[in-house]
């Protein structure tokens, strides 16, 4: 297990190890493949991709967000999420108890100090997470770094399959049902200097897709991918609170998810439906377009 | 993923496999850079190289390429197109062009005899899906290939492609249409792409499928009816992919999570320290 300490699709710290362990040319491509492949398919391209380049395993499992998985703590019976930050081998480590399942005699575990700090970061995620996502599941694991402390926060959510409510007298054919999934993996570098100030950098990548189904009309619309985006703030803090660096990586988190939000709903609704709109042209846009130019035609002329 | 691969390496034959799958699903406009990667992946002695040429050609038939010669000419690819190789016909045009998948080219022509008896129906029928790709697509293609005796098969196909600015589209639709004696039957699918890489990788996939009956007195009608058929399935997932749209954002995306929390104000992340004190005394 090797964790990385700054994550997401354009990793510095992989990039620095796939350079030092001369694999940087097979790095670069995989990760390339992996924006150019269908985001759905990612699991499966993962997978076939180290089938290929074996020695890219932890490269790749740390710089490659999968789809997030969740398992039950067999003591607490509450679910947590499984990522590469809590993975020791085929075991993955509960935020509640500590522990490992399966069991591991020796598995990773942050020391205490930064425990404390994950038990806070668990707690407050937990509220934020009820407060803007009122559900899902989310996750916060810390470990040590060159230089700090790493954490991540991981939170997931879908919704079930639901109808869209179709206009009086509309087709019923044009009935739609559509479901989606959020996955949002923040990963967070802090590194104190001066004694009371620390560097927080933030990379974060929110995985959304959804789909939609027309039975009536043997229509179907798959729209999924990711966007990744990092920040970095300086903040004061207090050596003295276990809470103080929650407190100040949990604001970049807040403003990097709004952002996050903003910009998936750009690209999703506004950017790829103009793509197809700029590859075909609807009858009834070109008739409107048309009678907007007419009339426009014709204001002119009266004045 | 760890377990998979202490089964021990692949072969070459699986190798080129797993390359095969990859290059098939490389977005519109994008082939070329995804074979890139697949070599750097597949290393050299697989023989993947040799391989190429078959796979490109299963791309380009599958999603319905469109080839271009220096002198500005060019062929829809179509498994029904294909004469032999890498020969493809284009009754328009009475040709059959030579082709290089790999470089993705026209690199030769022979002439086609244009056969009379099959032209009744396939001529008027191209000429009526190029009005109707002249008035809905952007820089569309379209061709309309005698693929038996009874049976014609019709590619349109548009692609716009900003590498630049790390986005790609394709729209396309495929049919076959029987004919046998004043009635037959008409299936296809529509498939719209989309694929936007700036800082991320979003793909759109959606598509609709037909199969309907056709009927005609002459050839006139039949090209009238086909034209329109493909016309209004065309039109009705346009149509669908704004229902869609509407239904993601609007009931789906919201649904996952607020833009804000129902109080109206952010998270009190300087309210921590109490909580969290308190919690720790408590869990003692």
């Amino acid at each position: 297990f090797h964790p990385a300490c700054v994550v997401n699709n354009r990793t510095p710290a992989c990039v620095e190890k796939a350079q030092e362990d001369g694999r940087m040319a097979e790095f670069k491509a995989a990760m390339d493949l992996m924006r150019r492949l269908p985001p759905k398919n990612i699991e499966t391209s993962l997978s076939n991709t180290l089938a290929l380049q074996p020695d890219l395993v932890d490269d790749l499992l740390s710089a490659v967000d999968q789809p997030l998985k969740v398992m039950k703590c067999p003591e607490t019976n509450k679910e947590f999420i499984l990522c590469d930050y809590n993975r020791d081998g085929d075991s993955y480590r509960s935020p509640w108890t500590n522990n490992y399942t399966p069991p591991l005699d020796d598995g990773i575990v942050p020391p205490d100090d930064l425990r404390r700090m994950e038990l806070t970061a668990n707690e407050a995620f937990n509220r934020y997470r009820e407060l803007y996502y009122e559900g899902g599941v989310s996750s916060c694991y810390a470990w040590e770094c060159e230089g700090g402390f790493a954490c991540c926060v991981a939170i997931l959510k879908t919704t079930a399959p639901a109808f869209m409510p179709l206009p009086e007298g509309e087709d019923p054919r044009r009935q739609t049902v559509s479901s989606g999934g959020w996955n949002a993996m923040h990963v967070i570098e802090g590194a104190v200097h001066e004694g009371s100030k620390c560097k927080y950098k933030l990379s974060s990548t929110v995985t959304l897709s959804l789909a939609s189904e027309a039975k009536g009309m043997a229509s179907k619309s798959d729209l999924s991918g990711s966007l990744s985006r990092s920040m970095e703030k300086d903040k004061p803090f207090d050596p003295r609170d276990p809470a103080s660096h929650v407190a100040n990586f949990g604001e970049l988190v807040e403003e990097m998810e709004g952002r996050l939000r903003d910009a998936l709903y750009e690209v999703y609704f506004g950017k790829t439906k103009q793509v197809v709109t700029s590859m075909r042209t609807a009858e009834d846009e070109r008739k409107n377009a048309q009678q907007s130019l007419m009339a426009e035609m014709m204001r002119r002329q009266k004045q | 993923v760890k377990d998979r691969m202490a089964e021990g390496s692949l072969s070459a034959a699986q190798k080129v496999e797993v390359a095969r799958g990859f290059i098939l699903q490389a977005p519109p406009g994008e082939v070329d850079e995804v074979v890139k990667d697949v070599k750097v992946l597949v290393g050299t002695d697989a023989g993947l190289e040799a391989k190429l040429p078959d796979i490109l050609r299963e791309y380009n038939e599958n999603n319905n390429s469109v080839l271009k010669s220096a002198d500005g000419a060019s062929v829809v690819i179509s498994a029904a197109a294909q004469v032999e190789g890498n020969k493809y016909k284009d009754h328009a045009a009475e040709k059959i062009f030579v082709v290089d998948h790999v470089a993705g080219q026209i690199t030769g022509a022979e002439p086609l005899a244009v056969d009379p008896a099959t032209e009744e129906l396939r001529a008027p029928t191209q000429e009526a899906l190029e009005k109707y790709v002249k008035g809905s697509l952007a820089a569309g293609s379209c061709s309309v290939v005698v693929a038996g005796p009874n049976k014609l098969s019709i590619a349109v196909v548009t692609t716009k492609l900003n590498p630049r600015n790390l986005w790609n589209g394709r729209w396309r639709s495929s049919w076959e249409v029987t004919t046998a004696g004043g009635s037959g039957e008409i299936t296809g699918k529509v498939v719209a792409e989309v694929h936007y890489y700036e800082e991320g990788n979003v793909q759109l996939n959606a598509s609709k499928e037909v199969r309907a009956p056709l009927s005609w007195a002459d050839p006139a009608s039949f090209a009238a009816a086909v034209a329109k058929t493909v016309g209004a399935a065309e039109a009705e997932l346009q149509g669908f992919l704004d229902d869609s749209y509407r239904s993601m954002s609007d009931t789906s995306f919201k649904a996952l999570r607020r833009k804000m929390p129902l109080t109206q104000t952010k998270f009190q992340w300087n309210k921590l320290t109490a909580y969290s004190l308190a919690q720790e005394l408590t869990s003692k």
